[in-house]
């Protein structure tokens, strides 16, 4: 005969385990349920930048079909090329037109577009356009224009996933500000910069690539601004190749801005 | 053997086992791994319900502020309360407890403990389950989210005291009973 007592302890141990197994069901549906709507979502969001892809490629096709029959033209041309300024206004204004969110989000794209406008206005005032000139005008547009059309297949990956980077501001007075964010992909470090700090920047047509040379961070200009980067496979921090507005950022990169007296 | 509660000796062994307890309680540790139910449930075994009930509400309302974990806001009285539950369970346990072989003591306890953690979690996750109805939620389904998310929790705390309790819990009262004896023969 089995005594009161021990009746009382299994009767508790069912108990235990009666409500440890409904949670354990409830916990695993609910689960199932959040993984499922990130699912939807994550689905939601492919159709979406599926879209968007198309939307974009059809843009960018037509603006290279339509700097291609300029390009044809202008190298079978003869003298003046004043003739094709027309051509490439439009060509401008239709650049503008289709980037122009992207122009907007991105000031040194914003700037080099300006500079590009000034040339071109400045060119078109004059009675004769020679090949240089015009070629000169031809192979900036289509560096913008593919810098647009990159900006904004990247603007669609940002929807896709984040990375995790870590940037560090030396003042180069014993103080050292860490950072470390999520950011989306494809970000610039000059866009890192300015989102996690207050900058000044020059812009520079000429320097390429990358147009920008930061002059201030946070109101601090007592030197001048550099960058670097780690390199994990050296072991050491490798100075910055080129202007912060073309270095894209990578996962678990490490960057550093210094200022050098 | 009996404690009166206003004796110097017990105020003494309540003092130290309070401040070892809030010593471990309030140090870095993983989740929901504890020993404050242990004590609770000795000091109510040993020294009565209400002391149960007084020190595991205290521990408890000290925790709310200083716990590792962060501040614990509103579901401090909850936690009060499941742990002031614990210092009963222990005071009662007492009460009903028999002459036993220590294998069936530790095997009693330690389901006790089980049911005991399990209860502090139900009571606890109810206080959180307040903060999902606070934010809009239908209370049903507060109730049961809040259940269902702590049961990740449940069951580290759930095993984590079956072994604390199997384990410590007879060692601990032979270690006072001896204390005890020791000061009356001294």
């Amino acid at each position: 005969m089995v005594e009161k007592r021990t009746i009382a302890f299994i009767t508790l141990t069912t108990l235990v385990w009666a409500s440890i197994a409904s949670g354990s069901v409830a916990y695993y549906y609910l689960e199932q349920i959040r993984y499922g709507e990130q699912l939807s979502e994550k689905q939601r969001l492919l159709n979406e930048i599926a879209t968007n892809y198309s939307v974009s490629a059809t843009k960018r096709n037509l603006l290279s079909g339509d700097y291609g029959a300029l390009l044809g033209e202008y190298r079978f041309l003869g003298e003046n090329y004043s003739i094709l300024m027309g051509k490439y206004s439009k060509l401008l204004s239709s650049l503008s037109g289709n980037y122009t969110s992207t122009l907007d989000e991105f000031p040194e794209l914003n700037e080099t577009y300006n500079n590009l406008s000034d040339e071109f206005k400045t060119l078109n005032g004059k009675s004769t356009v020679t090949k240089e000139e015009f070629g000169s005008i031809l192979d900036k547009f289509y560096k913008l224009f593919t810098s647009l059309a990159i900006k904004e297949l990247e603007g669609f990956q940002d929807k896709i996933g984040t990375i995790e980077v870590s940037l560090s501001i030396d003042y180069g007075n014993q103080t050292i500000e860490p950072h470390n964010v999520s950011i989306p992909l494809g970000t610039t470090l000059f866009d890192l910069t300015r989102k996690i700090a207050k900058i000044e920047y020059s812009y520079w047509p000429t320097m390429e690539p990358g147009h920008i040379l930061v002059t201030s961070i946070n109101n601090y200009m007592e030197g001048h601004w550099v960058w670097y980067y780690w390199n994990d496979v050296e072991n050491k921090w490798i100075f910055g190749p080129v202007g912060c507005d073309a270095w894209v950022l990578k996962n678990n990169g490490i960057y550093s801005w210094t200022c050098v007296k | 053997m009996s404690y009166p509660i206003k004796s110097p000796f017990t105020v003494a062994v309540i003092s130290v086992l309070t401040a070892l307890c809030l010593a471990i309680q309030l140090s870095p540790r993983p989740p929901n791994v504890e020993f404050t139910s242990l004590f609770t449930f000795t000091l109510g075994f040993m020294f009565g319900p209400l002391m149960g009930i007084l020190f595991g509400s205290f521990v408890m309302f000290v925790n709310g502020f200083f716990s590792p974990w962060g501040f614990a806001g509103p579901n401090m009285p909850f936690q009060m309360l499941g742990m002031a539950l614990v210092g009963l369970a222990g005071g009662v346990y007492r009460r009903y407890s028999q002459s036993y072989n220590s294998t069936k003591i530790y095997l009693e306890v330690a389901v006790l403990g089980a049911f005991l953690t399990m209860i502090y979690d139900l009571i606890t996750n109810f206080g959180v389950a307040l903060y999902y109805m606070i934010g809009g939620m239908h209370p049903n389904l507060a109730v049961i989210t809040a259940l269902a998310l702590g049961t990740p929790f449940s069951l580290i705390h759930v095993f984590s005291n079956i072994t604390v309790f199997g384990i410590v819990f007879f060692p601990l009262i032979k270690a006072l009973n001896n204390i005890a004896m020791v000061k009356n023969l001294g």
